[in-house]
């Protein structure tokens, strides 16, 4: 038996509907979107502004042309990060970002002396919006989070700490990478102005797409520069969305594929499939607690959980659990520090790592169970 | 003898693919063509439509914020 439980890194299992789009659009359509109007072109075009109304209708977006699309989330978090901050800025973020978060934020400390500020969470992986309101200072431009920790899978007020942020004048960008597409976002309530994800995670999207939702009226500078198919006559950038941030070739099997899974998506409901992850992953989280010397971090509570559990065994090397597992039991999961080193800083478990083990909507019950009883069998040796 | 037509010239294919869903919901029968060089040298991607439906278009278009131009085209005269 193989069992793959390491969504948060990207879904393995796509809808079919995923793979026969990709393959209808490379094998049929093919052309390049946005530039040459003859048949093969207007269709490929077509799949790019439908995929794109697809994520607004998802976020509550009346404007879809506030949507970019990027290679993935990673590339949108530097596009928010790299395109707001200016000379001497403040940042707030919280002690859970990823390296995607942290590094660009590294890269601005030297390029631009930005000056950041971390708001610490607690045992359980939750930031406290009072703690983030007392880092604000009269320098800050922006607060970054995510909306669940890749580490230990919790979810953050976002909503809390984003009207902070609007109420002080301070802009939000929200790292939706682990939550668009298993959990609901609303923009028509959300005081959100920049968020960034994935198209390969939760989305069940191919790899080579995410994207950035640019508030109306915010006008980060690009990150890159060139040919758009539109103002032809000019050699400078268009001041046109979505133009001004999408030069060069799209993804286009990927966003076709992309649109695919939304439709899935759509189908199936965002309710349907956050129900389905707490109840799968309330087993997962209550077995969990039931193995000798296994330390499961972040809450227990799945109201408060993506999907994504954090643990270590005592006495025990990561590495050397995750080997077992798959070598013993075709169980593939991830372990180590995941990109987050600061997030396993709080939770104790800096630098030696965590196992972690992530579900999505195609993770069944019997692979759980399956799961739990190896794991229980490597901690009894 | 050719009719005359209307020519929608935008700054962008997004807008270009919008204006022809705007127009499909209205029952308005449009057609994606290159825009021809003089009318505009930007953006590619143009529509074109029989002239007794421009004014319902344009409004139902400027109604969704979206900007463009229409031009007046009978072919043989090109």
């Amino acid at each position: 038996m193989e069992v793959y439980l390491d969504t948060a890194a990207t879904s393995i299992k796509k809808p079919d509907c995923v793979y026969k789009a990709i393959d209808n659009f490379m094998r049929t359509i093919g052309a390049s979107p946005g530039r040459s109007v003859h048949k093969q072109g207007i269709r490929a075009s077509r799949i790019v502004t439908d995929v794109r109304d697809k994520i607004a209708g998802l976020l509550g977006i009346n404007n879809s042309s506030h949507l970019i699309f990027t290679l993935n989330c990673t590339e949108a978090l530097n596009l928010a990060i790299k395109g707001i901050l200016k000379q001497g800025d403040h940042v707030v973020v919280t002690s859970l970002e990823h390296n995607s978060v942290m590094r660009p934020l590294s890269a601005m400390i030297e390029e631009r002396d930005i000056t950041v500020t971390r708001v610490r969470s607690d045992a359980d992986s939750i930031t406290d919006p009072d703690d983030l309101r007392n880092c604000l200072r009269p320098e800050t431009v922006l607060i970054i989070m995510p909306h669940a920790s890749n580490v230990t899978g919790t979810i953050q007020p976002i909503e809390e700490c984003c009207r902070i942020a609007r109420k002080h004048g301070i802009l939000s960008l929200v790292d939706a990478a682990q939550t668009l597409g298993c959990v609901s976002i609303d923009l028509t309530r959300l005081p959100i102005d920049l968020l960034a994800f994935s198209g390969h995670k939760c989305l069940m999207g191919p790899q080579g797409v995410g994207g950035l939702y640019i508030r109306k009226g915010l006008c980060p500078v690009p990150l890159k520069y060139g040919g758009t198919g539109s103002a032809s006559s000019e050699e400078i950038q268009p001041d046109i969305l979505p133009d001004k941030y999408e030069s060069g070739t799209p993804n286009t099997p990927g966003l076709a594929g992309l649109s695919a899974a939304l439709d899935f998506i759509a189908a199936e409901t965002i309710e349907k499939i956050r129900q389905s992850i707490f109840e799968i992953g309330k087993i997962f989280r209550d077995g969990l607690e039931t193995i000798k010397d296994v330390v499961v971090y972040g809450p227990r509570d799945m109201r408060f959980n993506v999907g994504i559990f954090s643990f270590t065994v005592k006495r025990r090397d990561p590495a050397e659990i995750a080997s077992e597992l798959e070598d013993r039991f075709g169980i593939m999961i991830r372990v180590g520090l995941h990109c987050a080193p600061s997030a396993h800083k709080i939770i104790g478990t800096f630098p030696e790592g965590t196992v972690r083990a992530s579900i999505g909507y195609f993770t069944t019950k019997e692979e759980v169970e399956y799961f739990l009883k190896s794991l229980a069998e490597i901690c009894n040796d | 003898m050719t009719k005359e037509r209307s020519i929608i010239t935008f700054s962008s294919t997004h807008d270009a693919l919008q204006a022809e869903r705007i127009a499909r919901e209205a029952g308005i029968r449009v057609r994606i063509i290159p825009v021809p060089r003089w009318i505009s040298t930007d953006c590619n991607m143009g529509m074109e439509l029989p002239i007794e439906q421009k004014d319902l278009l344009r409004a139902k278009l400027k109604a969704k914020c979206i900007e463009c131009n229409f031009v007046n085209w009978k072919p043989e005269k090109q």
